[in-house]
């Protein structure tokens, strides 16, 4: 991975720390841990961010929002220590990551005794390329909030985002199924196909859409992404998608044979990642119309069927 | 710093003892300057970390330790909860101190004269430019909030309060900061 390159995501993830009305979870927080470790110049880049922002607020030591952030992570980590781990977009991406990596070692048993020393001493999953999609929730006034570790409020946006740094994976496909009926996110009917994808990072897709009205009864969601070699119709997605036997009460299994049957039914290949998310929909508390808000994409948003 | 919280607020206290996610973001946030005073000047023999990276982790290691179950239960109120981190705190810096020994087995790398005149001039640079930008403020309003909420960490609440703004206002003066900053710092950081 280029100097240039962490940089640059040193540069979104500090961005991303800084701005308060983004969210900043662990999973972010692991990230940065990870490149400023690995690399000195990102490790700089970043305490330079920091040192300038604080010149900016006038802060002697850590600023206000600095301490907000870093007192919501440790919290995370102590309280996610005695808690069910939700379940994050990440956590399948690392699955699949896994299982790629055992159909590898299957599939290449001998190899270059020069690569296999080269390879000595790394850690497996460290330099293994991440790709997973992420679903904020827009609360009142746009603050952000993580909906595939939490829960969904009827009626509010959703904005998404993917990462993928495999170079192979070039479209993406995201669908929601809320109950039993389906939600187009990327791409809509009138796009077709899967979104061409490039390698990037935490990138923000142009699109905002509403999930679950305010009217929708809480209940689950599921949120399907599809990183693939070739791009895929919406019209084989809902094929798929009507010919999905009903799931079961437990979710990891349910989980597993939407996943099966995904892939036998759009014939995806083995490297193709399928990832799947359930999270809850929660009653929305006190019916809020959405504001505009300033340089946000409002003209893309898609309302739900 | 003012006061002790957990030993002068009780309904802190019992609820940094159950793992509330609210007392601890709350102790976290009153109890950060020592914590950071202890790894920046150290004590004893010790004079402090200074790699900005080693600092954090280590506020972070302390504030760890200290919220472990076992030692938020062990303290009792009674006495002053700063001593008692300050105890955490020692322990973990030996701890980390220890490991550094282990397994860097080269000598530590001091900065030298030229490090320290580069990040000197680093320093005086970004504050002139801070100064800048604080300057380029239009309105009174936007240096308040600047330093309330970006700087000092108070509350909407309580800031929208003592400014006297509603608090969708106050949100559309944060946004309003929060794009000018992150528009400051991509043209003037390299």
């Amino acid at each position: 991975m280029s100097a240039t390159r962490n940089l640059r995501k040193v540069d979104r993830l500090a961005d991303r720390f800084l701005d308060p009305r983004r969210t900043f979870g662990l999973t972010h927080d692991e990230l940065r841990r990870r490149l400023t470790a690995e690399d000195p110049d990102a490790a700089r880049r970043w305490h330079r961010r920091l040192a300038f922002h604080r010149a900016l607020v006038g802060a002697e030591r850590a600023s206000g929002l600095e301490d907000a952030r870093n007192a919501a992570l440790l919290a995370d980590r102590v309280l996610g220590a005695a808690r069910p781990t939700p379940r994050r977009w990440w956590v399948w991406s690392l699955a699949a990551v896994a299982v790629a990596l055992l159909f590898i070692a299957l599939r290449k048993p001998a190899e270059d005794p020069a690569e296999r020393l080269a390879a000595r001493g790394q850690h497996p999953m460290a330099t293994e390329p991440v790709v997973g999609f992420g679903v904020a929730g827009l609360g009142e006034d746009d603050l952000e909030y993580d909906v595939l570790g939490g829960a969904l409020q009827a009626g509010d946006w959703v904005r998404l985002s993917y990462t993928n740094e495999r170079a192979d994976l070039d479209h993406l496909f995201l669908v929601a199924l809320v109950n039993g009926g389906i939600v187009w996110l990327v791409p809509t009917p009138e796009d077709g196909m899967s979104l061409p994808i490039r390698q990037s990072w935490l990138t923000n897709l142009e699109v905002e859409t509403r999930v679950a009205d305010t009217s929708a009864p809480p209940g689950e969601v599921l949120f399907i992404g599809i990183f693939s070699r070739e791009a895929i119709s919406v019209t084989a997605m809902r094929r798929a998608l009507d010919t999905l036997p009903a799931t079961g009460p437990d979710l990891d299994s349910g989980a597993a044979m939407v996943e099966n049957h995904l892939r036998s039914s759009l014939a995806l290949g083995p490297f193709d990642l399928v990832q799947i998310a359930t999270t809850r929909i929660v009653a929305a508390s006190a019916p809020h119309p959405h504001p505009p808000t300033d340089g946000a994409p409002t003209d893309t948003r898609q309302e739900a069927p | 710093m003012g006061g002790d919280l957990l030993r002068d607020d009780g309904r802190c206290r019992e609820a940094f003892r159950r793992g509330e996610r609210w007392a601890m973001e709350a102790v976290y946030r009153h109890y950060v300057p020592l914590v950071h005073t202890i790894v920046s000047q150290g004590f004893g023999g010790f004079r402090g970390f200074f790699d900005p990276t080693q600092r954090e982790d280590a506020v972070q290691a302390i504030f760890m330790s200290a919220f472990d179950e076992r030692a938020r239960l062990a303290y009792d109120g009674l006495g002053d909860y700063t001593r008692y981190l300050r105890g955490i705190a020692h322990n973990v810096c030996r701890q980390l101190l220890d490991k550094d020994r282990r397994f860097a087995r080269t000598p530590e790398v001091l900065p030298t004269e030229d490090d320290d005149l580069e990040l000197r001039l680093l320093a005086d640079e970004e504050r002139a430019l801070a100064r800048q930008f604080r300057d380029g403020l239009g309105e009174p309003l936007e240096r308040a909030v600047l330093d309330g909420y970006f700087g000092a960490g108070e509350s909407e609440e309580t800031l929208a309060e003592r400014l006297g703004l509603t608090r969708y206002r106050l949100r559309k003066v944060v946004a309003a900061l929060q794009k000018k900053m992150a528009r400051f710092q991509k043209e003037h950081l390299v």
